[in-house]
């Protein structure tokens, strides 16, 4: 899948059309507080995306629809979920607590367990800061999020993930996509961005200006 | 408890959209660059950074008053060229090519270019692939 | 990278550097004795017999301001040197590049503009990193700026250099006895070994040996040959600390977007310019400047900036001034700015 819209979209200029990626609520839309609706069109108007400063892609993005090529690999203790280039994640698989409410990062804080075939993976102290695709959706840094990864078959992984924000949607939302075994052979790279990046200066230039992340969003929309 | 999703502790998995080759979404080209100017840039190769995320491509393009001009081309990335064995140096300064793209937004010389024409009839399509890649231009 | 000194500050408190013998292991390590029987424990080994180098763990030295001996200055510790016999046999044309590198370091050291620090460097980073060791590769993931390395063992060479390099270079790891030995090359010319200026061109090899020497420690040697700078390959060698905190785990030091936040000012709006005292390596103030590059006495006020300290303007603070128009002000190489 890829990471224009997690709403459904047609082709259209630059832009790869798709169905949508959310199962609940069953329209397919993000359901938002008519709020946050207006502010997520500003987004696209105003700002840019937050991925073309080489930022972290955060929840559920990182994970479910940013990268060609992730490595999932489990350690006692441990599961890492690593890009080429959009940094890694450690899910750490014990009952310790989540780290404390006074650190926030791009990518999140996660815990996980079995439940069966399945993994499931629990992140909070997210930051607000990341677009949750290049459309302009967004979320809060109280956004909880729950993703569970089942293996189908030796090929295909069923993922879910529910995104509970009370800060900016009226109920939580769920997203479910395949995520596929690539069968090349290929090294993964790690790939630059920030090093060789001058994209950001054309936004800037055709009147975008960077996303400033929830704290002044939510204090200049008043919430 | 451990389940039969991970068997064992060396599984590597890489996960994918169908597409092997590395795609380039980092940002949204439509938010920069200009479908309403679609660009034939003719000309020679001046510079070639190959840089993440995207590499460029500088051309010297003789214009109608007879100034030159020289445009910024957004390529793909130097993984894109590297899986398919490209040298750094497969566009050798002073090259003649001829690059299809679209002007930027800004206004400025710059293109979001897909492939590159060589005189000798080589065309070489360096743009992104994969799930985020932006569907073919349909002029 | 910004918060060296209070980074350094903190890690000396909360790691257990609970007998003499830790700090004998660092000498004797560095030259070149066997340091197991100071550990007081074994070396934990894989299934498959190998020792196993798979913890959380962090370098505790000063190389990262500057690799060989060097006298504390503003910002920066005093520190004994990790370079075997102190020297960097630099060529002649280098060592007066190293000596303007230094003079101009605080722009001209990439790692101030938050671009990868290249290896041997990152792991001298005042930052944690994490490995994951496996049958046929180890990953090592690093703290700062969410790094990733991918040693590949399954016996593939390295991939052409003039087909792609790396900020990171490409590493091909085997086992020689109980020692990791790491083959990196694919280098681009792009990194500093610190911020003293001592760099590199793409022609860089490096050699990397990592050894478990006990649970909570392991030696770091790394060989660095580059013909085109220096008259011949050098070494550098420093323990590694496994970080002892119970629930101990990697964070994020996103440096380019903390570093962005700082210049972007009210929401939507550019900075004008931004003034960066860089005392402590740190930015604590801004205000806006005049034409002259003087102050105009107006401040700027960021989100979360807390009350402004004022700071002494001696001949050894450093100071940059950026031009806040534009997101990258670093594209020198972009025409386009």
């Amino acid at each position: 899948m890829n990471s224009y819209d997690l709403e459904a979209h047609p082709d259209s200029f630059m832009i790869r059309g798709q169905p949508t990626m959310i199962v609940d609520p069953a329209d397919g839309k993000l359901p938002y507080q008519p709020w946050a609706a207006q502010q997520k069109t500003k987004n696209y108007a105003t700002y840019y995306d937050t991925n073309a400063g080489c930022l972290l892609s955060g929840l559920p993005r990182t994970t479910a629809y940013m990268s060609d090529q992730m490595l999932l690999q489990q350690r006692p203790g441990y599961i890492f979920l690593v890009s080429g280039d959009h940094g890694y994640r450690i899910i750490k698989m014990d009952s310790s607590p989540h780290v404390g409410k006074s650190i926030s990062l791009w990518n999140g804080d996660s815990r996980g367990h079995w439940e069966g075939n399945t993994l499931v993976i629990d992140s909070t102290n997210l930051n607000g800061k990341f677009w949750i695709d290049i459309a302009g959706n967004f979320g809060s840094d109280e956004m909880h999020v729950v993703e569970r990864l089942t293996l189908v078959d030796g090929d295909t992984i069923h993922y879910r993930a529910t995104i509970d924000d009370p800060k900016v949607y009226t109920r939580p939302w769920t997203i479910a996509v395949p995520l596929n075994r690539n069968k090349s052979k290929e090294d993964m790279w790690l790939e630059s961005c920030h090093e060789g990046e001058h994209d950001s200066n054309r936004l800037l230039g055709a009147g975008h200006t960077p996303y400033p992340g929830w704290a002044r969003i939510a204090a200049a929309a008043g919430r | 408890m451990h389940s039969t999703f991970l068997k064992s502790s060396t599984i590597v998995v890489l996960l994918v959209a169908a597409l092997a080759v590395r795609a380039s979404a980092h940002h949204s080209f439509a938010a920069e660059y200009d479908a309403k100017k679609p660009v034939t840039l003719k000309g020679t190769v001046t510079k070639v950074e190959w840089v993440n995320p995207h590499g460029w491509i500088y051309i010297d393009v003789k214009q109608p008053n007879g100034k030159v001009a020289n445009w910024a081309v957004e390529a793909g990335s130097p993984q894109v060229l590297a899986r398919r064995g490209l040298k750094k140096t497969f566009l050798a300064i002073g090259a003649e090519v001829v690059i299809t793209g679209y002007q930027a937004r800004d206004g400025s010389n710059t293109a979001n270019g897909a492939s590159v024409k060589f005189p000798d009839g080589r065309d070489i399509f360096f743009g992104s692939q994969g799930a985020d890649a932006p569907p073919a231009p349909t002029r | 990278m910004r918060f060296r000194t209070s980074a350094a500050v903190v890690f000396a408190g909360v790691l257990v550097l609970a007998t003499a013998s830790a700090f004998l292991l660092g000498q004797r390590a560095a030259s070149g004795q066997s340091a197991n029987s100071l550990t007081g424990g074994a070396v934990p080994r894989m299934a498959n017999g190998k020792p196993s180098l798979e913890g959380i763990w962090q370098a505790l030295n000063t190389a990262a301001w500057d690799m060989q001996d060097h006298s504390g200055r503003v910002g920066v510790p005093a520190g004994q040197g990790v370079v075997e016999g102190n020297e960097i046999p630099y060529q002649d044309w280098a060592r007066a590049k190293k000596k303007e590198n230094f003079e101009k370091r605080a722009t001209l050291d990439p790692e101030a503009k938050c671009y990868m620090p290249g290896v041997p460097r990152l792991t001298y980073e005042p930052f944690p990193f994490q490995i994951a060791q496996f049958d046929d590769h180890v990953l090592i993931i690093y703290e700062y700026i969410h790094i990733h390395r991918l040693l590949f063992m399954d016996g593939r060479p390295h991939p052409d250099p003039e087909v792609i390099d790396f900020w990171m270079g490409d590493s091909r790891a085997h086992w020689e006895g109980d020692t990791l030995v790491v083959d990196v090359r694919n280098f681009n010319d792009q990194t500093w070994f610190d911020r003293a200026g001592n760099f590199h061109s793409d022609a860089l090899h490096v050699v990397e040996r990592y050894t478990r020497t006990g649970p909570d420690h392991m030696t770091y040697e790394a060989t660095i040959e580059d013909p085109k700078v220096f008259t011949r390959p050098w070494k550098i060698s420093m323990p590694l600390y496994r970080r002892q905190e119970k629930n101990v785990q990697l964070l994020e030091y996103e440096c380019y977007a903390y570093e962005r936040d700082e210049r972007l000012g009210t929401e939507g709006t550019k900075v004008d310019a931004q003034v960066c005292f860089l005392r402590a390596g740190r930015c604590c103030r801004h205000r806006a400047v005049g034409p002259d590059g003087a102050g105009t006495g107006r401040r700027t006020q960021t989100a979360g900036a807390q009350s402004v300290r004022r700071l002494p303007r001696g001949p050894s603070s450093v100071r940059s001034v950026r031009d806040g128009e534009g997101e990258n002000v670093h594209s020198a190489s972009d025409p386009r700015g």
